[in-house]
């Protein structure tokens, strides 16, 4: 019911208000008269059920009555919290509903004394209403007739106390402060309701009574106490009253209060919570004159509470001593609005189309003249000062508390001391600030408190709002203000500000109602840059938000059209950066703010927020998200990023701060990028032609900007590399790498010209290789991953295929073919993918920026040696075509080395997938041009075997079938590699030559990808599912299989009604392969990949394809039909799943058990049974059947397996007719044999199977042993099959004799 | 408790309501926003862009949007402060038959809007003034507006030259919001 609950709820938030029903088009033009509510029917018959059902218990049908009983009414409370979002829908039906619920319960409790069970369904109802509507809307329809008001009070005092009724009590408390409102003299009520106070004695009168409930309540921990509040309110403010039991009553509170705040006791805390409220329910509704003499008395408390140890601890009740201040203070002030208050003016639409009174109000204009003469009470001051510490406490709540009361306070001041209060709060802003940082004219905010801010924020844009925060102020508050907006304050790994930020945008938004276009001109620029940076370049959504409202409000309001708006541009921004655009993080800042930077007002200040403080913010998302957007930015403003990003970037590359250091150099490395990529693609006009050269850049450049990038990794500190945070640290930097590398880095030898000539090449290029390869070794795969990029981008950019100044491939392949640099490299990648027990240390031209884990490690073992393994594997397929066409068959044959390695077995899958994507990656890296050039049929055709051997791999570690990484590394490379071999054919044969790709590889691919598509693992299915589909579809690829089945596989993956074919889904995927089973070159490896399933491990796959495989096999035929001898019979199935049992071992052990249990299916669905009985011709392959069974189990020690076959064994013995009789024989024999296994469990499933077969099989074959049945069920289930075998044996002789079967001759024997 | 639920709060006491004027271009709706809000109407240029002005009516504050003739008016459907109460669509009444044809494709297009649903409508049927106008009758029936089940929704012809009757259609759409969303005390 709960969650039921809770489901209906987040729906109904989700969905817009109800539409509307009936449309009634009573006169045109009014469309529209019907109503929102759409459930008010539904409801006021339940209403209408549940007062009969407590009024005429009789009249109900029993079914209601459970139903009632059982609560079930809570279907109520369910509709109207869908309107919890929009109560006012609520309005129109809202007197006819709580008349509806109040009426039946006025009756019975006019009519029954005591608690009336089952009224509390109205009760709830009513309470429900007051939490969607609010209680005071609620309320005012509830009966309010004196003589109510002993019976509501009775029904009061009779609801039990347990939990269930709070909202009984709640409601009824409310019903009598509206109630004690009569106008009568109470005294005239007060009958001779005789309550007393049982151990006094005392008669107490009707007000006591009722001040006594009151009382009680206010401590309750539900919601009584606010019901209470306001019936004692309402109560004591009578005039008939207030002079007898008001102060008596103020006295009890702070009495209560004060022994509650020395005794501190938790459980007294609903105590002073009902207090609070009740004080601040009083001095808010109660009348001014009566509370006024009372209010000496309440300061002193709520001072003291404020500094006691509840109200530290407790926020709700530190917010309400600020509520209960600020309600003192208002009450010590005259109720007026401030005459010097700055108004804008607003006008009256009624008055501007002539038919109204004048404007409004405007600036100036209000109140009496006399109000400067009131006195202002000494008290204001301390009161203010309670409200100005709320500001700063640590709690939302308490800050709002405060800062309306600051508000509502300032509107009733003079205008001296209203100025006196604004100071103050903007001098919160000033509190613990620091002299700003050198370099900056800001003030240092690292000391000062969120929260202080957070509370002036909101205090500002309050007073506002009300037009006390004078323009003269403006100047001074929107420096703090747009501070605020970007508000955002490191605490250890993450930062606080969100709240500011967001306060910072409502002060704005604020700002822009209230004040006169022409007051906010001068400050409108700062403001609306610092909005755009908010609303496009926040963290958080919220604020990216509030700060697009707030600069919509601005240009709606200031007028934003054209370059020389008040806002410029301001309305093409308003739909750029919209409440929808700004709604997704990464799109916010990618597009938006980019597009944005076009604008040139918005562009300096969004690259620099960008490029200071989202490249060091503490969230790695935000770095990165910093870094693509600097990428962009460089189009938009190369020049700006160049001189004024870039010298603040480098310095920051090797700072201390992880977080900056990582942060500068994804960004250098993205700016660099996008640099180069702007001036190879458009040479710049205003690059005089002398400067223009075949180089990018200029002589300036070099030296400012080029020279200090290119060394930074040279002289990078090696403690950074090696110590906490150096995997982010190693991670920025190949990134760096890779971006230098693509963007054709400046450098003066790079690559090593001539051959025997001295190596030449510049000497950062060893730090960065030092770094690749050291960083390839890593042991975090995600590390490696981009070392592996960076490799491949680095090796583009030392051995290229085309140059600007080089266009001689041939030229540039023979100084790779001798380059020593790029020989050690390989030398490497063949070295560290190699699988040896105990590599030996080698040594690099460049070693320097091994970690020092990593030297410790050379020489080291074979555990320590996968990492590098794996990160060579990755990056061996990513290098550039250069170093392929060079090196590329002895990178292959490593390559195929590793994924083929007998030695260690199932060691390393992470090495072995890594090489199979790279074998891959080599060919594609090569091309068709680079393939028929450097790779040797032999080596082709052994990857190609090594593919294959990498689909069979199964290895299981303790992570579970890890050899399906391999597997679907291998599925991968078909949808690849079949069309990229097809066009080397094609090439082969035009040059004379004999195709590589033979259609046995490409058939062979096809049917291994279908029995993975049908194995049990559901990732794995998809991605062998996902490769098989994108195979059959390949245009002009022959795979070597008939174009029948070809087209048949393609119709069974075609996309199903439910759209496209879900490989997850067994349900789908099943019924649609089975099918496939009928082609001949795709069953044997179809029923390889299907037994697996059947006898797999969770529920669904076993069902669906267990019974998709049954109905196949059940709608067979039995026999090949003359007429069409291509279709499948049963018999040929049956044939062809025996023979699977001959498989070779790789194949076979993997799925042995699971064959003999799938022999049992074919055996349970009967399809064993039918060719039994059809002719004795077909008996040799049902005996086969048995005797593969039993050899799978001779001598077998895998006790799974052999309680699988005896479960064969007893479907066999159990197969009745003649021409079965053999093989019946042979399966009992085979039963009782076991009696006497070496493993007791096999012994007593086989003398329980015995019992089974005996007692199923046919009448005539039980005919057979009719007589002897009593001897045999005597042994079969008397017997302790647990003693020792040995002591069986004339046991199994018995059965054997019983039985007649013989059994072999060494048992005989024995 | 955060900023969104204090400002809800807030905009229920303060009874603030957010009106768009919508309508295609040239259809009069700055000149209304003028006229209601005592402007100057004999001169009036082109909208570029967007206005806000706040007015008051029967105890309500009306923050009344006229966001002009843009390519994208999506942008003015709700923000993060404000949802939409109500939408004015302004018709002008002597227009082409093509043109109108466009204005009922634009408004059936607006009212589809989720961000728009339970925002009451009022269309002003505008230049009534002159002799070409069509009648509210058959702006209508053009409109189609017998069809729309989703939004509370009037036609009052109007002339925002004349100011005449752009009283009555504001109070009707007023006073419709305020049954909607606020209960009067
Ligand atoms: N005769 C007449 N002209 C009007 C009326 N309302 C607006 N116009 C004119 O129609 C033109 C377009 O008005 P405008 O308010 O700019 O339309 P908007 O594009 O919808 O904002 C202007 O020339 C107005 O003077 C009207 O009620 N009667
Ligand atoms: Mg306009």
């Amino acid at each position: 019911m709960l969650s039921n609950a809770s489901n209906v709820k987040s729906t109904a938030k989700q969905m817009a208000p109800p539409p509307v029903t009936e449309v009634v088009v009573d006169e045109l033009g009014d469309g529209c008269a019907a109503s929102f509510f759409e459930e008010k029917s539904e409801v006021l018959g339940l209403i209408n059920r549940i007062a009969t059902l407590t009024l005429q218990p009789g009249e109900l049908t029993p079914e209601e009555k459970r139903i009632l009983s059982e609560g079930r009414w809570s279907r109520l409370p369910l509709i109207f919290e869908r309107y919890q979002e929009q109560p006012g829908l609520l309005d129109p039906h809202l007197e006819e509903l709580v008349h509806a619920a109040a009426e039946p319960l006025r009756t019975a409790m006019d009519n029954v004394t005591g608690h009336i069970d089952g009224l509390d369904a109205l009760f709830n109802l009513l309470y429900v209403l007051c939490k969607v509507r609010g209680y005071k809307t609620v309320v005012r329809f509830l009966t309010h007739e004196a003589k109510d008001l002993e019976p509501t009070l009775a029904q009061l005092r009779s609801t039990p106390a347990t939990p269930q009724y709070w909202p009984t009590r709640y409601i009824l408390l409310l019903w009598l402060s509206l109630i004690v409102m009569t106008p009568f003299d109470l005294a005239t009520i007060d009958s001779s309701l005789d309550i007393r106070v049982q151990s006094s004695g005392q008669q107490l009168g009707l007000v006591d009574t009722l001040v006594m409930q009151g009382k009680q309540f206010l401590s309750s921990t539900g919601k009584e106490y606010e019901g209470a509040a306001i019936l004692l309110t309402r109560l004591l403010t009578r005039r008939d009253t207030v002079e007898t039991h008001l102060t008596p009553f103020l006295n009890w509170c702070i009495e209560e209060a004060l022994r509650v705040h020395s005794e501190a006791l938790p459980m007294n805390v609903f105590l002073l919570r009902g207090i609070l409220y009740a004080l601040c329910t009083l001095y808010k509704l109660g009348p001014r004159h009566l509370l006024l003499p009372t209010l000496s008395k309440i300061i002193p408390l709520s001072n003291t509470l404020a500094e006691g140890s509840i109200a530290t601890t407790n926020s709700l009740i530190r917010k309400l001593i600020v509520k209960l201040t600020q309600r003192i203070g208002l009450c010590f002030l005259k109720p007026k609005l401030a005459k010097w208050r700055y108004q804008r003016g607003s006008r009256s639409l009624a008055a501007n189309l002539g038919r109204g009174p004048a404007i409004v109000a405007q600036g100036g204009i209000g109140g009496d003249d006399m109000d400067d003469d009131d006195e202002i009470p000494e008290e204001t001051e301390e009161i203010i000062q309670m409200m100005l510490n709320g500001l700063r406490d640590k709690d939302t709540i308490v800050r709002w508390s405060a800062a309306k009361g600051v508000g509502r306070i300032s509107a009733r001041l003079p205008q001296e001391f209203a100025t006196e209060i604004v100071a103050s709060v903007i001098a919160l802003f000033d509190e613990d600030t620091l002299p700003p940082v050198a370099g900056s004219t800001t003030p240092n905010l690292a000391a000062v408190s969120d929260s202080t801010w957070h509370g002036a924020c909101l205090a500002v844009a309050e007073l506002a709002r009300r037009g006390l925060l004078m323009p003269e102020w403006l100047e001074k508050v929107v420096p703090w203000i747009s501070l605020a907006l970007l508000f955002d304050m490191k605490r250890g790994s993450h930062s606080i500000g969100a709240h500011v930020r967001d306060a910072g945008n409502y002060v704005c938004w604020s700002f822009f109602r209230a004040y006169d276009p022409a007051l906010l001109l001068p400050h409108i620029s700062t403001l609306s840059k610092r909005l755009i940076v908010s609303a496009t370049l926040d963290r958080e959504v919220n604020v990216r938000r509030a700060a697009s409202a707030a600069f919509q409000e601005g240009v709606g309001r200031l007028g934003g059209s054209g370059e020389f708006g008040a806002v410029p541009n301001g309305i093409d921004i308003v739909t750029i950066a919209d409440y929808f655009s700004v709604g997704n993080r990464v799109s916010s800042v990618l597009e938006v703010a980019v597009s944005l930077a076009n604008y040139g007002d918005y562009r300096t200040d969004i690259i620099t927020h960008i490029a200071q403080v989202m490249t060091s913010h503490w969230d790695k998302a935000i770095r990165i998200l910093a870094s693509q957007a600097l990428y962009k930015l460089t189009f938009i403003d190369l020049d700006f990023v160049l001189n004024s990003v870039l010298p603040d970037l480098i310095p920051r590359a090797n700072s201390f701060d992880l977080v900056v250091r990582h942060g500068a150099c994804l960004a250098l490395g993205e700016i660099c990028l996008a640099w180069s990529q702007i001036r190879n693609g458009s040479p710049r006009q205003d690059i005089s032609d002398k400067e223009l050269t075949p180089i990018w850049w200029t002589k300036d450049e070099e030296e400012k900007i080029v020279k200090p990038i290119t060394n930074i990794i040279p002289t990078y500190p090696q403690t950074l590399l090696d110590t906490f945070g150096s995997d982010l640290t190693r991670i920025s930097l190949c990134h760096l790498i890779a971006c230098l590398s693509d963007a054709n880095w400046p450098s003066q030898y790079r690559v090593e010209y001539g051959i025997n000539q001295t190596v030449t090449y510049d000497p950062f290029l060893v730090s960065w290789w030092s770094l690749v390869h050291s960083t390839l070794e890593n042991r975090d795969e995600s590390v490696q991953i981009v070392a592996a990029k960076a490799m491949a981008s680095l090796s583009n950019y030392c051995w290229p295929l085309t140059l600007p100044t080089q266009t001689n491939t041939q030229t540039l392949i023979d100084t790779a073919r001798n380059s020593a640099l790029l020989k050690d490299m390989v030398d490497t990648i063949c070295a560290k993918t190699k699988f040896v027990k105990n590599p030996a240390p080698t040594t690099r031209i460049y070693d320097r920026f091994a970690s020092t884990t990593a030297k410790a490690q050379q020489g080291g073992n074979q555990m320590v040696d996968r990492f590098p393994r794996r990160g060579y594997a990755l990056a061996a397929g990513m290098v550039s075509k250069c170093v392929k066409v060079v090196h590329g068959t002895r990178i292959l044959e490593s390559l195929i080395a590793l994924v083929t390695a007998v030695e260690g077995g199932g060691e390393d899958a992470e090495g072995r997938r890594n090489a199979v994507s790279a074998i891959v990656g080599v060919y594609v890296g090569l091309g068709v041009d680079g393939i028929c050039e450097v790779i040797p049929r032999t080596l082709f055709t052994e990857s190609m075997d090594a593919l294959f051997i990498g689909m069979e791999d199964y290895s299981i570690d303790s992570r579970g079938d890890v050899g399906s990484w391999i597997r679907e590394a291998c599925f991968k490379a078909w949808p690849v590699l079949l069309p990229l071999f097809t066009s080397v054919n094609m090439a082969m044969v035009a040059q004379g030559k004999d195709p590589y790709l033979v259609p046995e590889i490409s058939a062979r691919a096809v049917k291994v990808l279908l029995r993975q598509s049908v194995e049990k693992i559901d990732r794995v299915r998809e991605s062998a599912g996902v490769a098989l589909s994108q195979v059959l579809n390949l245009k002009d690829v022959n795979l070597g299989i008939l174009d029948s089945s070809r087209n048949l596989a393609r119709i069974a993956l075609q996309e199903s009604e439910s759209g496209e074919l879900n490989w997850l889904n067994t349900a789908d995927v099943y019924p649609r392969m089975v099918k496939l089973l009928a082609v001949d070159e795709f069953r044997d490896d179809l029923m390889v990949g299907l037994v697996v399933s059947v006898g797999g491990i969770s529920e669904s796959l076993v069902r669906y394809s267990t019974s998709s495989f049954v109905e196949f096999v059940n709608a067979l035929p039995l026999k090949s039909q003359l007429s069409d001898t291509s279709l499948l019979s049963l018999q040929t199935m049956l044939k062809d799943f025996t023979a699977l049992f001959s498989k070779p071992s790789y194949i076979k052990d993997r799925i042995s058990v699971s064959l003999i249990e799938v022999t049992d299916v074919l055996i349970g669905c009967g399809a064993v049974a039918r060719v039994v009985a059809d002719s004795d011709e077909w008996i040799s392959t049902v005996g086969n059947l048995f005797d593969v069974v039993k050899k799978e189990v001779f001598k077998c020690k895998d006790v799974k397996k052999v309680l699988a076959a005896i479960k064969v064994f007893i479907g066999l013995a159990a197969l009745s007719g003649v021409a079965a009789k053999s093989i019946r024989q042979k399966a009992l024999t085979q039963l009782v044999v076991y009696l006497t296994h070496t493993y007791p469990r096999v012994r007593r499933a086989s003398s329980e199977g015995l019992y089974i077969a005996l007692t199923t099989c046919g009448e005539e074959e039980q005919a057979e042993f009719e007589e002897k049945m009593e001897l045999i069920e005597d042994v079969l289930l008397t017997t302790d099959w647990d003693q020792p075998a040995t002591d069986l044996k004339e046991y199994r002789a018995k059965m054997a004799e019983y039985l007649n079967v013989k059994l072999p001759a060494v048992l005989t024997k024995a | 408790m955060g900023l969104l639920s204090i400002l809800r709060k807030l905009k229920a006491r303060e009874k603030e309501m957010r009106i768009l004027i919508l309508g295609l271009d040239n259809a009069g709706k700055t000149t209304i926003l003028k006229c209601i809000n005592g402007e100057d109407t004999s001169e009036i240029s082109p909208t570029l862009g967007f206005n806000i002005k706040t007015l008051e009516h029967n105890g309500f504050k009306l923050n009344i949007w006229d966001v002009g003739g843009q390519k994208s008016i999506r942008s003015y459907w709700r923000n993060y402060f404000e949802q939409t109460d109500g939408l004015v669509w302004v018709v002008d009444s002597a227009d082409r038959p093509d043109r109108m044809e466009d204005c009922r494709r634009e408004l059936a297009a607006l009212l589809q809007e989720e961000r728009l649903a339970g925002a009451t409508l009022l269309i002003f049927a505008n230049k009534q003034d002159l002799p070409s106008a069509r009648t509210k009758e058959q702006i209508a029936e053009i409109l189609k507006l017998a069809d729309i089940q989703t939004h509370h929704w009037h036609i009052e012809s109007c002339s925002a030259v004349t100011g005449d009757r752009l009283l009555k259609g504001m109070d009707w759409i007023v006073g419709d919001i305020a049954d909607r969303v606020f209960m009067l005390d």
